[in-house]
């Protein structure tokens, strides 16, 4: 891929100075955030914030990116931090500006990814008083942030910026947002300026997992028959994939992951069983049910996994291992709770685990695998969506693209149709399943990796709720590869009034724009697919252009099922492979 | 019996807002909190009583601990306290039901703290047991008004001062 516009080396922290300097809090803000090593700001100013972006002007080291909405501009920060693992940074206005990144806010706290909102505040003297674009942001973000700091004293703006940074990364990482008061901002003072480092917030250190509490689970792996390894997305954050590699094939363990964990264990080894849950693979699901031990890696039983948690793999006992104390019982108990960052967990495993005798499990295995593999069929006329997902798989993997996919059934089928092998490399909206999130998570995710090509997976109603992004996209040159996966439809929407609402289809038809002449409007490539056989052409066609967005509008069969399915809060008996038709064990 | 958890704050209102926030927001069964002063004016202690049968106290000490404004989270489970609870009680009191109401304030060690022209109220500190018992014997005289502080509660025994920083010292 042809180098972008924004590539630019990586901007490492200044060195680290301890330093006293007078200036305004908007500088010192700035100044912090340099020392943090902040390269790209997401945002939008406004009134409230005009002497941060006044403090912005002096420092062109930072590159901002104008978004059309704020909440591309934490769809944005997100896709940066999930494609870096270094926290995402956005600016907003009070009141409006702040309120918009609530949804985003929501997104990254359920999906535990590092992010910091910066947001201005009207003047201290107004605050309470229903001013003009004023917000409680501290009061509505608060069940959505890790923390958040309103900052009432120029002494305190530096402390909070540095502290937020910490909290962000520390321990399960997660969104952080400063409210900054305009008159704050506009005070001047002298800033003692420290290594960010020193800013780490007092927090409990859970004890890591004693020798005995190691050994225990080695035990119960030792003693199983039906081991199984269920990878979420804290595998991600904390890189443990060569990690679970080496315990999967040291003990022989077939691994499965959730939407989160795609990318944590290379699904092109034998071992894999791809993702598990509602539209998870068959064998993945009859493999936890039936399973006696499940070590969980990162993973929280989310009931997109489990399905009726009281029936979830009845025999199985649980090793969990987890960063978080809070998610130990929380759905699911634990035989064996292992706390601590997964990669230093399971290298403190390695060494006492004992291979089980798997032989029977993995004929078991195979069966199911034989038995049930995922599958559609394309015909001449009406392109399936999932043959558009393989293709776009099958033409893209040499690149070894960085992905954004959005929310619905094209989600599902690029969880299924991929074959997920690097971490980082799947980005979507797992736990809040934010319509709208995969367009700016692309770009975010560009500007963070603009050495690898970005493609972006979306559907025809996701597209529209955040197609502003594009605009952004244009502006930057970003050769971002944007795949409508066209249905007219909601088409998960859709699909459950199919199935579960006698076919009473309200509200889920969308009478679409042409998509390929919205994109030429903005400035980005638009191509349109209607035949089979034009899907090759198109994708080849649309790596060919690197000096800008290309939108690939891609119309499918309307009515086409994700399947298989477990559908809402049943179990893996009820797993369904086609309309009415059940797998069997 | 309650497992009691003794949850040591900043003292703010943002704190409290944070605390009640998250057990809100969480569904964590609890449906009573003291908020209590204690040596430090920056602190506060929070008492809230668990029923182990409705919520893993473990879990609610897990998510309490990653608020900021949290400075300890003590499990006092099974440790031998001293609990005392405290109400104001006004009770319509013509003046030939005072005697009465002495003689019940005495037997409970309560104490006659206001005489109005229609009411007396009375003050009664004790286990919360006995305070309930104590407004429910004023109950057939007339309760206007209840006010009640929630129960405070301390360890026997113990010489050293709860915790109020642990997690600053674990850190």
């Amino acid at each position: 891929m042809e180098a972008t516009t924004i590539a630019q080396t990586q901007v490492a922290p200044r060195t680290i100075r301890r330093e006293r300097r007078r200036m305004k809090t908007a500088w010192a803000v700035m100044e912090a955030l340099v020392r943090e090593g902040v390269e790209v700001i997401f945002g939008v100013p406004g009134g409230a914030s005009l002497p941060l972006y006044d403090a912005l002007y002096d420092y062109p080291q930072i590159r901002h990116v104008l978004v059309r909405h704020e909440q591309c501009a934490i769809h944005m920060a997100e896709g940066y931090a999930r494609a870096t693992g270094r926290p995402g940074v956005c600016f907003t206005t009070s009141g409006p500006g702040a309120t918009n990144l609530v949804t985003g806010l929501t997104d990254a706290m359920m999906d535990s990814t590092p992010v910091v909102a910066i947001t201005g505040q009207v003047p201290t003297f107004f605050m309470g008083g229903d001013a003009f674009q004023e917000a409680d942001v501290i009061g509505l973000t608060m069940s959505v942030t890790k923390h958040n700091w309103l900052v009432r004293t120029p002494a305190k703006a530096v402390e909070a910026v540095h502290t937020a940074f910490r909290l962000a990364t520390d321990g399960r990482p997660g969104p952080v947002l400063v409210d900054l008061p305009r008159d704050v901002l506009l005070a001047e003072t002298e800033f003692a300026f420290e290594d960010p480092q020193a800013f780490r917030p007092a927090r409990p250190r859970p004890s890591f997992p004693d020798e005995e509490a190691l050994r225990r689970a080695a035990d119960l792996i030792a003693g199983s028959q039906r081991p199984i390894l269920y990878v979420g997305g804290g595998a991600i954050h904390s890189g443990a994939a060569p990690e679970i590699r080496a315990l999967a094939e040291k003990a022989r363990i077939p691994v499965t992951t959730t939407l989160m964990g795609l990318g944590a264990f290379p699904e092109d080894h034998p071992y894999s069983l791809k993702m598990l849950g509602m539209h998870g693979t068959v064998y993945a699901n009859f493999a936890i049910n039936f399973s006696d031990l499940i070590i969980a890696v990162g993973a929280r039983f989310d009931d997109r996994v489990t399905g009726k948690l009281s029936a979830f793999a009845p025999h199985a006992k649980v090793i969990h291992i987890d960063i978080d104390p809070a998610e130990i019982n929380k759905n699911r108990k634990a035989d064996v709770a292992l706390i601590g960052d997964a990669k230093q967990v399971l290298r403190a495993l390695l060494p006492m685990v004992r291979p089980p005798d798997t032989e029977a499990w993995w004929r078991q295995i195979q069966d199911w695998k034989a038995r049930y593999p995922l599958r559609y069929r394309q015909g001449d006329d009406v392109i399936k969506p999932q043959f558009a997902i393989q293709m776009i798989y099958e033409l893209t993997k040499e690149y070894r693209p960085i992905v954004t996919i959005d929310v619905g059934q094209h989600q599902m089928w690029a969880a299924q149709f991929f074959t997920w092998t690097e971490p980082r490399t799947c980005i979507t909206s797992g736990g809040l399943g934010t319509m709208g999130f995969s367009l700016p998570a692309a770009v975010g995710a560009q500007f963070g990796r603009p050495d690898r090509l970005v493609i972006n997976i979306n559907g025809d109603g996701s597209f529209q709720m955040t197609f502003q992004a594009l605009i952004t996209a244009v502006e930057w040159r970003l050769p971002i590869k944007v795949f409508i996966i066209n249905n007219q439809y909601l088409g998960m929407v859709r699909q459950w009034q199919e199935l579960f609402y006698n076919r009473r289809y309200s509200a889920v038809y969308l009478a679409n724009p042409d998509f390929a002449r919205l994109a030429e409007a903005v400035g980005a490539a638009g191509i349109r697919v209607e035949r089979p056989d034009q899907v090759e052409p198109a994708i080849r066609q649309a790596l060919a252009i690197t000096d800008r967005p290309v939108v690939v509008d891609i119309l499918v069969d309307p009515e086409e099922n994700c399947f298989p399915m477990i559908p809402s809060g049943m179990t893996v008996f009820d797993m369904m492979v086609a309309p009415g038709v059940k797998a069997t064990p | 019996m309650p497992h009691w958890l003794a949850v040591t704050i900043e003292n703010s209102v943002e704190s409290l807002n944070r605390v009640f926030h998250l057990l809100r927001r969480r569904h964590l069964p609890v449906d009573t909190i003291s908020v209590c002063r204690t040596e430090d004016p920056q602190d506060l202690r929070l008492l809230i009583p668990v029923d182990p049968r409705q919520a893993d106290p473990d879990r609610i000490r897990a998510n309490l601990e990653k608020l900021l404004c949290v400075k300890a989270v003590e499990d006092w489970g099974e440790r031998p306290l001293v609990i005392r609870d405290m109400a104001l009680v006004k009770v319509r009191a013509p003046s030939e039901t005072w005697v009465e109401i002495a003689q019940l304030a005495e037997f409970y060690r309560a104490r006659i703290v206001d005489v109005g022209p229609e009411t007396l109220i009375v003050e009664v500190t004790g286990s919360i047991d006995k305070v309930d018992s104590c407004i429910a014997r004023l109950q057939r005289f007339g309760v206007v008004e209840v006010t009640r502080a929630g129960p405070m509660a301390m360890i026997r025994g113990q010489a050293e001062a709860t915790p109020a920083d642990r997690i600053a010292e674990a850190a």
